[in-house]
């Protein structure tokens, strides 16, 4: 499966049904790496991001057939991620009426099993928690993954120039944060 | 630009999580079964021509029974009620004739026509 590389490869493979499923296999084993970080760094929890991946690939797989290249894969797939991800954010606070999900998030990061951050990169991510939703989205999307704006305006439908004040509004919220919780 | 290089020099941009054990390599396993199992359904949901109509031509004979019980049983019983209504109604008339006829006047059509 390594050898295939070009995107046309794939697309053309997915439109054959005899290729169809091989070609999404090297999608998932390619992207799900890149996927899984982009949703745990919104949902912290692992569970949950297994879940929210999980959904992504499925429904990948559910509207294969309208994927017809005018996009790259990758900014397909992180757009069905990002959805899914608010989708789930969303319907959380809905259950939770009472409680800030972030502050719950903030608390289950000191409590992850899976957290292998020192103690500043822990005041990164609390400091990460307190921006909004799309902000966060912005920071961690350039911050973390260094997707170009152009890229981040076809994910997140949202123009160049709004990403690059976001962004720059999210680091310096950011810096005062953590100077605050030194 | 400088703020961001602040946070990048001091905290750097590793992203601190990690994941169990083989993690992805189960992911896509568990993608691949689930996808396997979709195509299987996919494939009992295909049904014969047959199969796809039966509820409906079983609908249709349901109601054509329906129809041919009513007109067998049904029908000729509500049309023998009203002959018998039509014809309790026709005595009623003519006892209400025979009421209204004055008896002395009978008697004199009677003797008239002697």
């Amino acid at each position: 499966m390594k050898e295939i590389i070009e995107e046309s490869e794939i697309l053309a493979m997915l439109a054959s049904e005899q290729t169809k499923r091989k070609a999404f296999s090297w999608i998932m084993k390619t992207y799900q790496q890149k996927m899984y970080y982009h949703i745990r760094k919104m949902l912290i929890n692992h569970d949950d991001t297994d879940d929210v991946l999980q959904n992504t690939f499925l429904k990948a797989w559910l509207h294969i057939a309208s994927f017809r290249g005018e996009s790259s894969l990758s900014t397909w797939l992180y757009r069905i991620a990002t959805n899914e991800t608010l989708d789930f954010l969303r319907s959380k606070k809905q259950t939770n009426e009472y409680v800030d999900i972030e502050d719950t998030l903030a608390l289950s990061l000191q409590d992850t099993s899976y957290f292998s951050g020192n103690e500043i990169e822990l005041k990164l991510q609390k400091a990460i928690l307190l921006l909004p939703e799309k902000q966060r989205l912005v920071f961690n999307m350039k911050y973390f993954d260094d997707i170009t704006y152009e890229q981040m305006s076809e994910i997140l439908e949202t123009s160049v120039g709004a990403l690059k004040a976001s962004y720059h509004l999210a680091t310096k919220k950011i810096e005062k944060l953590i100077l605050l919780m030194d | 630009m400088e703020i961001n290089d602040n946070i990048r020099n001091e905290v750097g941009n590793k992203v601190p999580f990690t994941t169990p054990d083989n993690y992805f390599e189960e992911f896509s396993a568990k993608i691949e079964q689930l996808l396997d199992k979709q195509e299987e359904s996919n494939q009992v949901i295909n049904l014969s021509l047959w199969q796809r109509v039966q509820p409906y031509v079983y609908l249709a004979a349901m109601f054509i029974g329906l129809y041919v019980s009513i007109t067998t049983f049904v029908k000729p019983s509500i049309q023998q009620k009203q002959k018998e209504q039509e014809l309790v109604e026709l005595a009623i008339q003519k006892e209400l004739l025979l009421d209204e006829i004055d008896e002395y006047a009978l008697y004199e059509l009677l003797s008239y026509n002697n």
